[in-house]
């Protein structure tokens, strides 16, 4: 057994710190010398498995007494906080993402939705009103609408409006400013306004070749039930991991910006605006619970809390990582700045306008 | 380069995972130290579909795998070509697994089972972001939306943020009542000591810190939960420049087992 477990966290350090150690056929577990014949790769898995399983199950008794440092354990809790709570959205929005795929015909898509971008991105817009998600959810499903042909341009006014503007968070902005109903609107129309400047801009400079979606797996034979599981397994996958490096890049910031900082930057309204935007792409808060963490800023002006709403759920660590994961870097590098911008001028403006 | 994630692995990640969200909810109650109550049957259901989708991708690589060449000449075939696509193929080239970066979908898995991260305590307390009174501008409207205590002839158990509600709109509602206070303990700076509860309305990634101090007892070890009666003390001098944190005049202060759901 002590043998498995050695050999599974050396496999571990590989996975997450270094890219490009070798991870040669020997090293698996077990050893060659351990079967008559070379094992197949199923095999070897299966192996490799059931010694995580053993860490799994032992784990906690061997290792809680050494895991004790006040700061790593609110670390862990925040991280596995993050990735429990995007889970269930994930998996939601993955499905709803694959039943557009295996359910819908491509057909259905060319007549619903417009041809001109003019038109079918403030319709995208506000079709994200209804999707009853956050962030964690709209990715996958912008994925999905791509793939079946929907203008890139929609989907993306419809990836950034559907976390920002549909009713649940809409209630949630409404009962953490209880005394500010303008706050709601103001959340509303900042939020709308974005997506739909952000679509048109896709639709005026945006580029196809910036779009990587990774390959759906191929199905043969099976009929829509295979393909709605295949695709739901593959999407998973990619947007998963990738939403375990938003985790854990939000969990370290959140432990590690002291609060503190912020009261020293309130007074200024312009670095206030800024510090919360930037606050708000670092702490990666899911848009249904922002509202709360910004109406607790109380030494911010509205207009720096309203910045902090409408950049949360479009721009955040999370995102940026599930982005990238569904659509390829070099959308994100282009699209996560873009739309950061947009977020902070649209917050500033409609924020100096109705609150 | 570390393997990419063959579709064995892929079914045993999902697997895994699904384990995690399903065992911190059903076996126990560990998921209420990360999200909210309400979370638990979205958080089950997931769990739920993530083991199936795993176990139905395990249980169709060991039906391939396991199938005797001798009955079906291709089996073998099929398998190998499999298991070369993997071996010798494009690392990136996603038809057959998954990138490497699924691997991290084990992380999750892991820190559920072997770390069980505790509920946020004193760390957060003291580097998190703190609750602050309302804006003058919202002082008016929040002050009408409180409730008058219920009467009683003891103490009244209120949470954390309501008494700080009532003690920052100084109309609250407190003077000359006993209330109590359940919390956990940690170091104050500005003479006694802080009852703290943290509030979360999501996860515990949006959690707010509500501190009261506490005089007239002894401090008990930091971390430990306790529930303090005692009367309001109002704030004494000028408090328009800084708002002091409010303060409790412990009467008596009781030891608790760490509650289920640690947030407010």
């Amino acid at each position: 057994m002590p043998r498995f477990a050695v050999s599974y966290r050396g496999c571990a350090v590989s996975t997450t710190d270094d890219r490009h150690s070798t991870w040669a056929d020997d090293d698996l577990i077990p050893p060659d010398e351990w079967g008559r014949r070379r094992q197949s790769e199923t095999t070897r898995t299966v192996w490799l498995f059931a010694a995580i399983a053993v860490l799994l199950a032992v784990g906690h008794s061997l290792l809680s007494g050494w895991l004790t440092a006040p700061a790593f354990l609110a670390w862990a809790t925040i991280f596995v906080a993050i990735c429990l709570q995007a889970l269930p959205f994930l998996v939601f929005g993955v499905a709803l993402s694959a039943a557009l795929t295996a359910f819908v015909p491509a057909s259905w898509w060319a007549r619903a939705v417009p041809r001109r971008a003019g038109l079918a991105v403030p319709v995208a817009g506000l079709a994200g009103a209804v999707l009853p998600g956050c962030e964690c959810a709209s990715v996958p499903v912008a994925g999905g609408l791509i793939r079946r042909g929907v203008a890139p341009a929609a989907a993306l006014t419809f990836l950034l409006s559907a976390p920002a503007i549909n009713p649940i968070v809409l209630v949630a902005t409404a009962v953490a400013f209880p005394d500010q109903p303008e706050m709601v609107l103001a959340r509303f129309v900042a939020s709308l306004a974005v997506a739909v400047a952000i679509g048109l801009l896709w639709a005026r400079f945006g580029r196809a070749e910036w779009l990587r979606l990774p390959r759906r797996p191929h199905v043969e034979g099976g009929g829509r039930w295979a393909v709605f599981r295949a695709s739901m397994e593959h999407d998973l996958l990619h947007a998963g991991g990738f939403l375990v490096v938003g985790g854990l890049a939000a969990a370290t910031l959140n432990v590690a910006v002291p609060r503190d900082w912020l009261t020293a930057v309130a007074e200024n309204p312009w670095l206030a605006v800024l510090a919360l935007a930037v606050l708000a792409v670092l702490l990666s808060i899911c848009s249904e619970a922002d509202a709360f963490v910004a109406a607790s800023l109380t030494a911010f002006s509205p207009v720096a809390q309203l910045v902090f709403l409408v950049v949360g759920p479009m721009v955040d660590l999370k995102l940026i990582a599930l982005q990238a994961g569904t659509f390829g870097r070099a959308f994100v590098v282009r699209f996560a700045p873009a739309t950061f911008a947009a977020a902070v001028a649209a917050g500033a403006l409609v924020g100096w306008w109705l609150l | 380069m570390v393997a990419a994630v063959n579709r064995m692995a892929q079914g045993m990640v999902l697997v895994l995972l699904g384990a995690a969200a399903l065992g911190c909810t059903l076996a126990s109650d560990l998921y209420l130290n990360y999200v909210q109550g309400a979370f638990r049957p979205f958080l089950a259901a997931a769990g739920a579909v993530l083991a199936l989708l795993g176990a139905a991708r395990v249980a169709a690589e060991l039906r391939r795998t396991l199938r005797p060449p001798a009955e079906d000449g291709t089996a073998e075939a099929v398998a190998q070509g499999g298991d070369g696509g993997e071996a010798h193929g494009d690392p990136h080239d996603h038809a057959h697994g998954a990138p490497r970066v699924a691997w991290l979908l084990l992380l999750p898995a892991i820190f559920v089972f072997v770390v069980s991260p505790p509920p946020l305590g004193a760390f957060t307390a003291e580097t998190g972001q703190r609750a602050e009174p309302p804006a003058e501008a919202a002082a008016g409207p929040a002050a009408a939306a409180l409730e008058p205590l219920p009467e009683a002839d003891g103490p009244v158990a209120i949470e954390l943020k309501d008494f700080l509600m009532r003690a920052w709109l100084a109309d609250p509602g407190l003077e000359g009542r006993e209330v109590q206070l359940t919390g956990f303990v940690t170091e104050s700076d500005e003479g006694g000591w802080y009852l703290t509860r943290l509030e979360m309305n999501c996860c515990a990634a949006d959690a707010i810190v509500n501190q009261v101090v506490v005089s007239g007892a002894e401090a008990p070890p930091t971390d430990s939960w306790v529930s303090v009666v005692g009367t309001w003390v109002p704030p004494q001098g000028d408090t328009s420049e800084q708002v002091p944190t409010p303060e409790l005049a412990a009467l008596t202060v009781i030891g608790l087992d760490a509650p289920p759901d640690p947030y407010e």
